[in-house]
């Protein structure tokens, strides 16, 4: 039964005793912050460890005819790059952006159902191990590429439990993802504080719906494929039968396309924020962004067969179409983005430096995204190196840097800790000449007709010079990723004397301690909830009274 | 009391219908190869359960909202490591996952024990 609601508040005041009083330790966590942070910290170690397995690839392909790793590693080499990337590192960090931001930004107390999100944290963990596992197996861990096609990956051709291991850990740990996703959709949509409609939500929290509606609709999909090469492990004649494998491929990229967009809302999401913030005014066409991110996630869900033109079984001329119409919601979010920074007064901090290099970037990747999404371009690009140029323009040179733009933002609220300027520059400046170096001529390589996935090349094949190159923006990258770990760990081993909003953010979460208490908001009043910025009302608010210029 | 619910089921239907009208168009062009068909409509399901029960936990709340927040998840790390077991059962022989079930009977025995009944907080919204 409920209490009446005279004694809401000396209920409410006995629950945050309780619940403060019953803080557990890190593994043991209820805390949403805690379970995003663990998360979060999980996918940034893969991430680092993946960059590694890239370095090995890149030092491989430096030089003609080279010998410093065999086919058979190589091809575990590239097969577990993609997979740790897609599966374990970005994907996670971008779901526990949301599970952390999320419920400060709409003012609740914890995320819906915290023990079932631990559940999520949990099984991800143990599938990311259960897969990097396979290294340690005989035969060695799986070689089939992320994609895992059929019927290379049955147990025909590729035996041993290294592919047995990697189909458990993905499958355990996006099961582990669907969980995330779908108590964080839960708490936006239901968890809300009293005046944060839903035309109130920041654009990150519209970016996170759009996000987590991709992971209910598409993640489930993967299972599926999953299970099917299961089947096919034990009764390979499945895979005998071509539809089977186009069956497989149609599951597969089902899920695998939406999951480029799940690797890529969040980040947009803390782009816009890092925009609107340090431009000193509200985001501009809020609302046209909202719908546009709904609309892109939609259309996202209807593209999949794109992958499949060079299989002859897959319906060209929808799948471009609905490709193509991925221009006009993107140009929208574009739009807005532009919009934000033309008529601000921009104080450019890494963090908004990081969110301005992403507006380029991404572009470079989302147009040679519409190119490969036209049937004749692919037919002529398709498995090349201007496919991986195209993906990781996206991946790296987008989604991370708007990580790393969001990284570098909330910080302070995480840790009560300001990341160095100084070494945040060195970070910013390195990365975009690294991720430049590496992946533009990339594009020239696919060009060329070097194939991916392929362990070495011929002097006469004419790629070396723009393979050298890659190779040594590759290391450039790897410089700057060194810099982040150092900025990252000086930081945290300094003293907490980071303010509440050492931004002057526009959202709630800046509204509360940092770090913020286990109940986000307990001890602190929210402020009114007039808009998407309610801090930046609030200024206003006060400005006007007192006759000065809002900050 | 009372109040307007359902604004966040209604942007769940929303996509979800928005997925259906792309998923219809696809049988235009894709009539002779249901399996892609047959993949899209599953979806549209699955987001249209997932609206239906948005829809219902909104339309059974009531003010105010008592927030009870387990104080432990101990069990969500024996449901990770019943996952596990399972996984690698499917990897080293079937007869591993029978071991899942301990780990799953102790979470099971623990889940009523980490929830503290009592301690109300004002949350939730929808207007």
């Amino acid at each position: 039964m409920n209490p009446p609601p005279s004694t809401t508040a000396a209920a409410a005041e006995s629950g945050i005793a309780d619940a403060t009083r019953h803080q557990r330790p890190w593994l043991t966590t209820t805390d949403h912050k805690r379970i995003a942070i663990l998360t979060g910290g999980t996918a940034l170690v893969v991430f680092f460890a993946m960059g590694v397995l890239a370095l090995l690839m890149r030092y491989q392909l430096s030089r003609p005819d080279n010998h410093f790793l065999s086919n058979q590693v190589y091809d575990e080499i590239f097969t577990i790059h993609g997979s740790g990337m897609i599966y374990l590192s970005i994907t996670p960090f971008a779901l526990a952006i949301g599970l952390y931001l999320v419920p400060l930004q709409i003012g609740a107390p914890n995320v819906a159902a915290p023990r079932v999100t631990m559940a999520g944290f949990w099984l991800y963990l143990f599938g990311a191990v259960i897969m990097l596992s396979g290294f340690s197996v005989s035969t060695g861990t799986a070689q089939s590429g992320w994609t895992e096609y059929t019927p290379l990956s049955d147990s025909r051709f590729s035996p041993g439990a290294g592919q047995d291991l990697w189909i458990a850990g993905v499958f355990l740990s996006t099961t582990g993802l669907i969980l995330i996703g779908g108590t964080v959709l839960w708490t936006v949509l239901l968890k809300r504080a009293r005046g944060m409609t839903m035309l109130r939500l920041p654009v990150l929290c519209w970016s996170v719906i759009a996000t987590n509606l991709m992971v209910l609709g598409a993640f489930p999909a993967l299972l599926a494929a999953l299970g099917l090469v299961v089947f096919g492990r034990m009764v390979p004649s499945v895979f005998m039968n071509n539809i089977w494998n186009i069956g497989y491929q149609n599951l597969f990229w089902f899920y695998a396309h939406p999951v480029v967009y799940v690797m890529f809302f969040p980040f947009v999401g803390a782009v816009c924020e890092v925009l609107a913030t340090f431009s000193r005014r509200r985001f501009f066409g809020y609302t046209g962004t909202a719908l546009a991110l709904l609309v892109f996630a939609a259309l996202s869900m209807s593209v999949w067969g794109h992958h499949m033109f060079t299989t002859g079984q897959a319906a060209d001329d929808y799948y471009s179409l609905t490709s193509i119409s991925l221009l006009i919601p993107a140009g929208i979010e574009y739009f807005g983005m532009l919009g934000t920074i033309l008529g601000g007064r921009l104080v450019y901090r890494t963090p908004m430096l990081f969110a301005l290099a992403f507006i380029p970037q991404f572009l470079i990747g989302g147009l040679t995204g519409i190119m490969v999404g036209t049937p004749v371009l692919d037919y002529q690009e398709r498995g090349s190196y201007f496919v991986v140029a195209h993906f990781h323009y996206t991946l790296l040179a987008g989604s991370v840097f708007g990580l790393f733009a969001g990284m570098y933002f909330w910080f302070p609220k995480m840790t009560g800790r300001m990341l160095s300027e100084r070494l945040g520059r060195w970070h910013f400046w390195l990365m975009v000449i690294g991720t430049n170096a590496t992946f533009l001529p990339m594009f020239w390589m696919g060009m060329l007709g070097m194939p991916r996935r392929v362990a070495s090349y011929l002097p006469e094949d004419g790629i070396g010079m723009p393979n050298l190159i890659s190779s040594c923006g590759a290391a450039v990258l790897g410089i700057a990723m060194l810099i982040f770990a150092v900025n990252l760990i000086r930081t945290l081993r300094g003293p907490a004397t980071a303010p509440d909003d050492p931004w002057g953010g526009f959202t709630l979460e800046w509204a509360t301690s940092s770090p913020p208490p286990p109940l986000n908001f307990q001890g602190t009043a929210l402020p009114p909830i007039t808009s998407y910025a309610p801090l930046l009302d609030q200024r206003e608010r006060a400005a006007a009274q007192h006759g000065t210029p809002a900050r | 009391m009372s109040r307007p619910v359902g604004r966040g089921a209604l942007v769940v239907f929303g996509w979800g219908a928005l997925n259906a009208v792309l998923a219809l168009v696809l049988v235009v062009y894709s009539y002779a190869d249901p399996f892609p068909l047959i993949v899209y409509f599953l979806a549209v399901a699955l987001i249209g359960t997932f609206g239906v029960a948005v829809l219902l936990a909104g339309r059974h709340r009531v003010e105010p909202e008592r927030l009870r927040i387990a104080t432990r998840s101990t069990s969500a790390g024996l449901l990770g490591i019943a996952g596990a077991l399972i996984a690698l059962g499917f990897v080293y022989g079937w007869w591993l996952m029978l071991f899942a079930c301990y780990p799953l009977l102790l979470a099971a025995v623990l889940a009523r024990k980490e929830r503290i009944g009592g301690g109300g907080i004002a949350a939730g919204g929808d207007e």
